[in-house]
């Protein structure tokens, strides 16, 4: 009894060495990471003649200085008394580290810096001693907004995307009932109606431009179908003339958001295919045959049965669409630039039009835009943590 | 080649590790160009060896980009990958980086070297701020109405000199079936350039150089006058109608097929003309007409010029360079190569390109020289204007609105 | 089985159903198809306004090479390969770490930290924007592949994390309990217990995070600059500026930048189903 205490007490002991040897490369790390490892330090090195060559050098010199820091550090903590006490509370603190270390830095504090940010007037510009060149300013920046109209018509067309959008939640569920049959490939069918979901929105967004296209595009060729004519003009070339102009989709303020959102649905659209496909496959059988004997049929069958099993589906299918809607940026960026005039931005891509676009160079304006968006973002994100926190309740 | 590259960074090394650690290279000189368009490219690629001839000390190091692109990514080079020598637009458009202390005086330079302080005078006051010489010059081009002559003669009208005349040719040119203005809008610069010419016509000079330094309300009554020529003007002479989905390389090719007459241009368009199929005798400049009688002509002329970071590393070399871009042998070979004009009043011209010859006669005879109105806006001021010239050229009822959105961006920007 | 099975159904319908699927199809890539006709023409079959014809001349290798001739495409696709795979393989290894310790673990902080990621999951990117640059600047990793790649392990952190921990959550808990009762260390049960249960979920995290990472665009503009380390997305809206009206060069660029992730796809694609529809099927 007496023994096991001692021995105890030896296991739980901090053990001095450890601690010591560990600090001291912990520190020897920190020291060469925060005073001596640089780019100009690399380039003067190497002799590379510009500074962004040594970038990737020094990059890699510094992770290989952290991965020992963070060796260290482990072994550090893990010498001491109360880490060998408490092992259990201690541990996930260690496996989160890394992780949560990024993340903090990257994600989260971020957020509140540029909320921050959005107090200023600043064009983004340091002056030759690295100092700051911007000015406090308060809530002027939002005053500004609530008194331009391309704000207005961003938020106006944010709602336009979540609402149009929305129909990739019905429409993909209608094709997820036509695909779920058992003939043959009906496999390849599923990967094939998939397909627009796994190309980059950049490519969706090329594709589409060229097919709205007026003067060669896949629907000014459907238009001269039935409107146009070649002709010859005065010069003896041929050119086309057409009794009704073909619609320019994207150059006219009207439909040029409706011709993006449209390009927009189609890879959504088979993301929500997906999802109810999978959702399909689980939809108990025993529960159709119940609601058969009741003699639910067709719509009602489908309303009453299938579509309350399909709940978890449709929760998920809703919030990728609304997160999709509201980050929608890559497709107005290859499709209009948020033009004509204006008329096609939406928040994220006026942000980034004022604040970095052809070096307008607007950081303090342009964050107060940010933030707006991420008030109406964190609604949804409120909601969807809520709802995964009630499942969450329930599984305890 | 990759070789050989490794071999010079290994000899580099061995060179350094034999000096004393921090010394910096002393025959270095990195140059960041903007411009990929093959004769552009070739141009600066010809200018630098020239340089490397002349200087067989000093190892060059030039980089290029896509111009669009060099706008955003200026700002970082400036701040923290500045290169011994870069391009930007003089005017206002250098304004927040010499203001922000980005860029180098280089007053010195221009009062030293006798070439550039004797022969740079027409240029010089753009490319001073706060009484200081910023950067150097390497060519300018001249804007006007490029037409087609073989479809003007078909039709049987003559460059027009008036207003009047030039609504009478596009009458002309409609009855015939040809759509008179050609353009894109898409990218929206294109659209400040007609903007430009009908204020300077209408206003003049000084009247326009208020309103993009900031001075002139938007809803003033002289550019109202303006817009109101405007209307006339996409009244009977129309543009082709799908404008706001084209690039100014797309809208060429109405042009080219004869379904378009004129195009309201700078002078870097006429290889692209030529590109698409056109010659010489089928295509012709003139200036934009007169609107308002007697005003004193001004002209747009856009200058691109080279700069010096204030981070530079080997500013010597980099003055050096900038003396070089400057010298009368360099001025005319650069600008004979991309057909565009010498800043330098001694270099020569292409005598046989009659566009840079009518380009040199219209800007040496202009009373003023605009930049072109965003290098002369503040870029937040230029991006809102141009925005609202594309839509009033979309939908003119919507002026009012338009103009008084401006009014708003112009108290928030200056 | 909802709807009703075909095989059950009248022969007529069943027909129907044969005839109607292809052609659903057929419109449904319509415009995939259209590119892909587009992508092996020759130049004056688009000034003549053939899009739905036969190709006058088929040109799938002189297109397709003149996309590499003429532009640095080789090089975004290398540069894109670069950008992923490692951002894959740090941001799964980090979400091992995380999700073990939230699912495994019963301490307070498990929920509002599992909170914490799954939110900001789901930040819009433009809030994000300002700062990331900024600091990335500091850390002298502007303007390069690594920092962008630090940057999207970092943000895909969150979703392999919410991934993670949920798949781990699901794993007989019994299992840790009695290795923990047997003296076994916690790196150990992490390393020799857990991580050999959670290979399926590894496997599609991986292809999840290499086809978002390859299709990123945003990210790219914001933290790449020059031309040499762009990736494919970045790159083939560059060549659409470069190539004025030549749309059977920029078609065949679009399509290069889409095959990796479909090939992926087409490979893995029970993994990567089964890594979007996660909670589909839940409840």
């Amino acid at each position: 009894m007496e023994n096991s205490q001692l021995g105890n007490h030896y296991r739980f002991a901090t053990s001095a060495k450890q601690v010591t040897v560990a600090g001291l490369i912990l520190l020897a790390c920190l020291f060469l990471l925060y005073f001596v490892i640089s780019t100009s330090m690399v380039q003067d090195l190497f002799g590379y003649s510009q500074q962004i060559h040594a970038r990737v050098p020094t990059f890699f010199i510094r992770l290989a200085v952290a991965i020992v820091a963070i060796g260290a550090a482990l072994y550090f903590i893990t010498g001491f008394s109360f880490y060998k006490r408490n092992k259990i509370a201690w541990a996930p603190w260690l496996f989160l580290a890394l992780g949560l270390g990024l993340f903090m830095v990257y994600v989260i504090i971020p957020i509140f810096q540029s909320m921050s940010y959005s107090f200023t007037k600043w064009d983004g510009l340091y002056d030759i001693n690295g100092v700051w060149t911007g000015e406090w300013v308060g809530f002027h920046n939002y005053k500004l907004l609530l008194d331009d109209p391309n704000f207005y018509t961003s938020l106006k067309n944010n709602l336009l995307w979540l609402v149009l959008y929305m129909l990739a939640v019905p429409v993909g569920l209608f094709i997820a009932l036509f695909l779920n049959q058992t003939v043959t490939g009906i496999r390849i069918y599923k990967s094939l109606f998939f397909f627009p979901f796994v190309i980059s929105q950049v490519v969706v967004g090329l594709i589409f431009t060229w097919a709205y296209n007026p003067e060669f595009g896949l629907l000014s060729e459907f238009w001269s179908w039935f409107f146009c004519e070649t002709k010859e003009n005065i010069m003896g070339n041929l050119t086309r003339v057409c009794s009704v102009e073909p619609p320019s989709i994207l150059g006219n303020e009207h439909s040029a958001t409706y011709g993006i959102i449209a390009a927009g649905l189609w890879p959504q659209i088979a993301y929500c295919m997906i999802l109810y496909l999978t959702g399909l496959n689980n939809v108990s059988p025993d529960q159709i045959e119940a609601g058969q004997l009741d003699g639910a049929k067709g719509w009602k069958m489908l309303w009453y049965v299938v579509l309350p099993q399909l709940k978890p589906a449709t929760f998920i299918a809703v919030v990728v669409t609304v997160i999709g809607a509201l980050r929608s940026f890559d497709m107005i960026a290859t499709m209009t630039q948020g033009g004509p005039y204006g008329s096609t931005n939406v928040l994220a891509y006026y942000m980034y039009d004022q604040a970095v676009g052809e070096g307008v160079g607007r950081y303090g304006y342009g964050s107060a835009i940010a933030t707006v968006l991420f008030l109406i973002m964190l609604v949804y994100i409120s909601y969807f943590l809520w709802q995964m926190y009630q499942d969450e309740k329930e599984a305890h | 080649m990759l070789n050989r590259f490794n071999l010079r960074k290994i000899a580099q090394c061995v060179a350094l590790s034999s000096l004393v650690s921090g010394t910096a290279v002393a025959s270095e000189l990195v140059i960041t160009f903007d411009d990929l368009n093959p004769d552009k490219k070739l141009a600066f690629e010809s200018a630098v060896e020239a340089f490397t001839r002349a200087h067989p000390d000093i190892t060059v190091t030039a980089n290029n980009g896509d111009r669009e692109a060099h706008k955003s990514t200026i700002r970082n080079a400036l701040q923290n990958d500045a290169p011994d020598v870069i391009t930007w637009y003089p005017g206002n458009r250098m304004g927040p980086f010499v203001d922000a202390g980005l860029f180098m005086d280089i007053s010195d330079l221009w009062s030293s070297d006798e070439n550039l302080s004797s022969n740079f005078n027409a240029i010089k006051p753009t490319m001073t701020r706060d009484g200081k010489q910023w950067g150097v010059p390497y060519s300018y081009y001249q804007w006007g109405v490029y037409y087609r002559k073989d479809i003007y003669d078909k039709v049987g009208i003559s460059e027009p000199k008036t207003w009047d005349e030039l609504l009478s040719n596009c009458d002309a040119l409609k009855e015939a079936g040809v759509t008179p203005f050609t353009i894109g809008t898409k990218f929206l610069w294109t659209a400040a350039g007609v903007f430009d010419y009908l204020n300077l016509r209408t206003n003049g000079y000084e009247v326009h150089n208020d309103l993009t330094a900031g001075k002139i309300k938007y809803t003033d009554e002289r550019i109202r006058n303006t817009f109101a020529k405007w209307e006339e003007m996409l009244d009977r002479c129309s543009f082709v109608s799908t404008h706001a989905t084209m690039s100014w390389q797309d809208a060429i090719s109405p042009f080219a097929n004869g379904d378009a007459a004129m195009y309201v241009m700078g002078n870097f368009s006429v290889g692209q003309y030529k590109e698409a199929g056109l010659t010489d005798d089928q295509i012709d400049f003139f200036q934009f007409p007169e609107i308002t009688p007697g005003l004193p002509r001004a002209e747009e002329a856009p200058a691109d010029a080279f700069f010096i970071p204030a981070k530079a590393k080997n500013v010597e070399n980099a003055k050096k360079f900038l003396a070089f871009v400057a010298s009368v042998g360099t001025q005319t070979a650069w600008n004979k190569a991309i057909g565009q004009l010498p800043p330098n009043a001694k270099a020569l011209i292409n005598e046989d390109d009659k566009f840079i010859v009518k380009g040199m006669e219209t800007l040496s005879t202009a009373s003023g020289l605009a930049q072109f109105y965003d290098r002369d806006a503040p870029a937040a001021m230029a991006k809102a204007g141009m925005e609202g010239f594309q839509k009033f050229m979309l939908d003119p009822s919507a002026l009012d609105e338009i103009l008084e959105n401006l009014d708003k961006v112009q108290a928030e920007v200056y | 089985m909802f709807p009703k099975p075909i095989e059950q159904r009248s022969v007529g319908s069943r027909v129907a159903y044969n005839l109607a699927l292809p052609i659903a199809l057929l419109l449904w890539l319509l415009p995939l198809l259209a590119i892909f006709m587009t992508s092996i023409r020759p130049a004056s079959d688009i000034a003549t306004g053939n899009v739905f014809g036969l190709p006058s001349s088929f040109q799938l290798l002189q297109n397709y090479g003149e996309v590499f001739a003429k532009t640095n495409a080789l090089r975004y696709l290398i540069n894109t390969l670069l950008i992923a795979v490692p951002t894959m393989l740090m941001s799964v290894a980090l979400a091992c770490l995380t999700g073990y310790a939230l699912a495994v673990y019963r301490f307070k902080m498990a929920l509002p930290l599992f909170f914490l990621f799954v939110a900001g999951n789901f930040v819009p990117f433009q809030i994000l924007m300002l700062p990331v640059v900024d600091l990335s600047v500091r850390m002298e990793v502007f303007n390069t592949v690594p920092g962008l790649v630090l940057f999207h392990a970092a943000f895909q952190t969150g979703f392999c994390t919410l991934f993670m921990r949920n798949f781990i959550k699901a794993l007989p808990f019994e299992l840790i309990e009695s290795a923990r009762l047997e003296g076994v260390s916690e790196f150990k049960i992490f390393w020799y217990l857990v991580l050999p249960l959670v290979k399926p979920a590894i496997a599609a995290l991986c292809v999840l995070i290499f086809t978002f990472i390859w299709n990123d665009f945003f990210w790219a503009t914001v933290l790449l600059q020059e031309d040499s380390s762009l990736p494919i997305t970045v790159g083939v809206r560059t060549l659409n500026g470069e190539f004025v009206q030549q749309w059977h060069l920029v078609s065949a660029a679009s399509l290069l930048a889409a095959v990796p992730p479909v090939f992926m796809f087409f490979l893995m694609q029970k993994h990567f189903i089964a890594g979007l529809t996660l909670g589909a099927t839940k409840g």
